[in-house]
């Protein structure tokens, strides 16, 4: 067995832990080492509550471009054991932020709802991304000038509660105009669980 | 329009998308022929599926899942997806190199003059290069390997050939670059290797020197390929890198290989095919290893301390005024002693492969800045310190095996002026990699007194 991330061969001390934990591709101590949990209070206008998983790091940032951004699907094991908390829930409809259809016809999958597939957590794809493009090359100013990021699909019925998944939240602009879409179609409560967010470096 | 389209692809292979020209171009060239497309992954008849852009085929480095878009079963390799995905859906285009026919304005620059060894190894691979047959080059170190491929490098360079010279270590590339810049003039030159990579500009250069990592890219693009410390990790026990020298050479273009410590599998495929030279530049025989019992080393380690014998030794090269190299090895051992060198002699270092600064510290060695390192294999080869004792603390210790004793014992008597020096192996018990390494430097030494024999 192989670390997913570096691909360094694991020991087999290691290999038997995950088993037992259902892991089916596991990372060695060092990769693992370098997910940060994030530890700061975030909330946001319009979010009933908002959960963070991790600090949106170097090796954070890694995972994610290789995922979405190249299309790794396999790095979607990385994050079950986070994802499958949300099985719990049952009054709420677990509602993943998508990718525009263009990306999905270059990497063949739709990353989100992908990782929540993978961690069998039932869920409603009610929003659908009307911006073509990447956010995170916009300034704070620029994303909350774009006029429409997501919208709600045509035809779908939208639960009094709703629960938003997303890989990174930097000013929750997305999340924001999300929340506002589902609360015009109907909704009531709006939360988020989010993997990770970037932490500002402390100056010396 | 359609030349540039032919010289962006020259010698490569890469994904359609990354071919920054006009669609229609591409494919009339296609049409032609000029231009050869193909499936970036392919799955064959017997259900496994190989990379055609890393030539990766282990089936667990393939992710196969169900595609969104076209609603088939897609699989990607892993292993390059790094340089753009490759999959079964995506397409590859590639070409072999165009010929040059010749060089105009090569000149050849070298002014030095081969010894009676010397000139034998080279007179066998310009031989090899007129046969185009592939040759192993199995050199002691010390022997002038360098100095020996200029010859054969300028008999390709003569016929207008474009070649590679590639190692697995990044080190040797940088230390080849200038000293291929001085004598071979006149010629387009590149030099690939992480951080340095290739950056998609033409492929129109006489030499390419890289890493092997950096072959990546290219298909059948070079008339030769020397592959220099070729028994060294990874290239011997990371079988993609092996393929994908034997993918980047025109094909039938040979593989020359040079080593001084060749592993028997190389050995077996260059029979026939090879030539020893069992003497240094220098004339002197190798120096032959010392060997001394220390059951309880790992004990002293612990404690953070070098065990006293170890210590008398360090302290007798210091007295003396003489550098020492001595080998741990693992990282760990090292650093945990750390601190107990420094008391011996604060300008003692510890390198190893994530130390940044070990060309400096290998330089300050030899400037007398420094009174020894504490290293760990990384410096076990292409290191040349005049004066240079070198000891080797756990010599049983599996990752010493044969070719890396005889790689460090290689780092003593160098230089002319010092052609002999201290050889000694701290170990807690015998192994065939030992043994078989004393047995070999003595073999290589009888047979370079036959060959000062003959010389006379």
């Amino acid at each position: 067995m192989r670390c997913l991330l570096c691909d360094r061969a694991l020991r087999e001390l290691m290999r038997w832990s995950y088993i037992l934990h259902q892991n089916r591709q596991p990372l060695c101590e060092t990769c693992a080492a370098q997910f940060q949990p994030y530890e700061q209070s975030f909330s946001l206008l319009g979010i009933d509550s908002i959960v963070i998983h991790y600090r949106y790091n170097e090796m954070m940032q890694d995972v994610i471009y290789s995922y979405k951004g190249f299309g790794h699907i396999r790095l979607a094991q990385l994050f079950r054991p986070l994802l499958t908390s949300l099985r719990k829930e049952r009054r709420a409809s677990i509602v993943p932020i998508p990718s525009h259809v263009h990306k999905v016809e270059r990497i063949g999958f739709q990353p989100i709802e992908h990782l929540l597939q993978v961690a069998q957590v039932p869920y409603q794809s009610l929003l659908e991304k009307v911006y073509d493009g990447e956010l995170s090359r916009l300034s704070k100013e620029e994303r909350q000038r774009v006029d429409r990021i997501v919208r709600v699909r045509e035809g779908v019925r939208v639960r009094a509660h709703c629960i938003l998944i997303d890989d990174v939240i930097t000013t929750g602009t997305t999340l924001q105009q999300a929340a506002t879409v589902l609360r015009e179609a109907g909704a009531k409560r709006i939360d988020a669980f989010v993997l990770s967010r970037p932490v500002k470096k402390e100056r010396a | 329009m359609e030349r540039q389209i032919i010289e962006w692809v020259n010698g490569r292979i890469l994904p359609y998308e990354h071919i920054p020209f006009n669609k229609e171009a591409i494919e009339a060239l296609i049409a032609q022929g000029e231009l050869e497309v193909l499936c970036g992954v392919e799955r064959r008849a017997n259900g496994s599926f190989v990379c055609r852009r890393c030539r990766n085929e282990e089936r667990y480095y393939f992710e196969t899942y169900t595609c969104a878009a076209c609603g088939e079963r897609c699989t990607y390799c892993v292993r390059c997806f790094r340089m753009g995905r490759i999959s079964s859906c995506s397409k590859v285009v590639r070409r072999r190199a165009i010929e040059r026919g010749s060089w105009p304005n090569y000149h050849y620059d070298w002014s030095g003059t081969y010894s009676y060894l010397q000139q034998r190894g080279a007179g066998a691979l310009v031989q090899a290069a007129r046969e185009n047959v592939g040759h192993l080059m199995y050199a002691v170190c010390g022997a002038g390997k360098t100095e020996m491929i200029f010859a054969p490098i300028d008999a390709y360079l003569k016929e207008g050939k474009q070649i590679a010279v590639v190692s697995p270590r990044v080190d040797v590339i940088l230390e080849l670059a200038p000293r291929f810049e001085k004598v071979f003039r006149g010629v387009p030159m590149q030099v690939l290797y992480g951080g340095a990579e290739d950056r998609g500009q033409p492929f129109h250069h006489a030499i390419t020197l890289a890493t092997t990592h950096q072959l990546f890219h290219y298909d059948e693009a070079f008339d030769a390929i020397f592959v220099d410390e070729a028994d060294a990790f990874p290239y011997t026990y990371d079988i993609i890198l092996r393929r994908n020298v034997e993918a980047v050479r025109k094909k039938g273009a040979p593989i020359h290989a040079i080593t001084a410590t060749p592993t028997k599998a190389l050995e077996r495929e260059y029979r026939g095919n090879t030539t020893i030279i069992p003497s240094r530049f220098h004339g002197h025989p190798l120096p032959l290893p010392t060997f001394r019992m220390l059951m309880r080393y790992e004990r002293a380690l612990s404690k953070g301390k070098l065990p006293r014998v170890v210590g008398q030794w360090v302290r007798a090269q210091i007295d003396a005024g003489l550098p020492f190299l001595l080998f741990f090895h693992s990282i760990e051992a090292m650093e945990g002693v750390r601190e107990f060198v420094q008391t011996i002699h604060p300008t003692i270092e510890v390198v190893h492969s994530e130390s940044a600064q070990r060309k400096e510290f290998v330089q300050q060695l030899r400037d007398g800045e420094r009174v020894g390192l504490c290293t760990t294999t990384i410096l076990e080869r292409g290191v040349t310190i005049p004066k240079v004792q070198v000891a080797v603390l756990g010599a049983e210790q599996p990752i010493f095996t044969k070719e890396a004793l005889i790689q460090i014992g290689g780092r003593v008597g160098r230089s002319k002026d010092y052609p002999t020096g201290d050889f000694v192996l701290f170990h807690a018990g015998w192994t065939r990699a030992m043994k078989a390494m004393e047995r070999e430097m003595k073999k290589l030494n009888r047979l370079h007194e036959r060959a000062k024999e003959e010389a006379r």
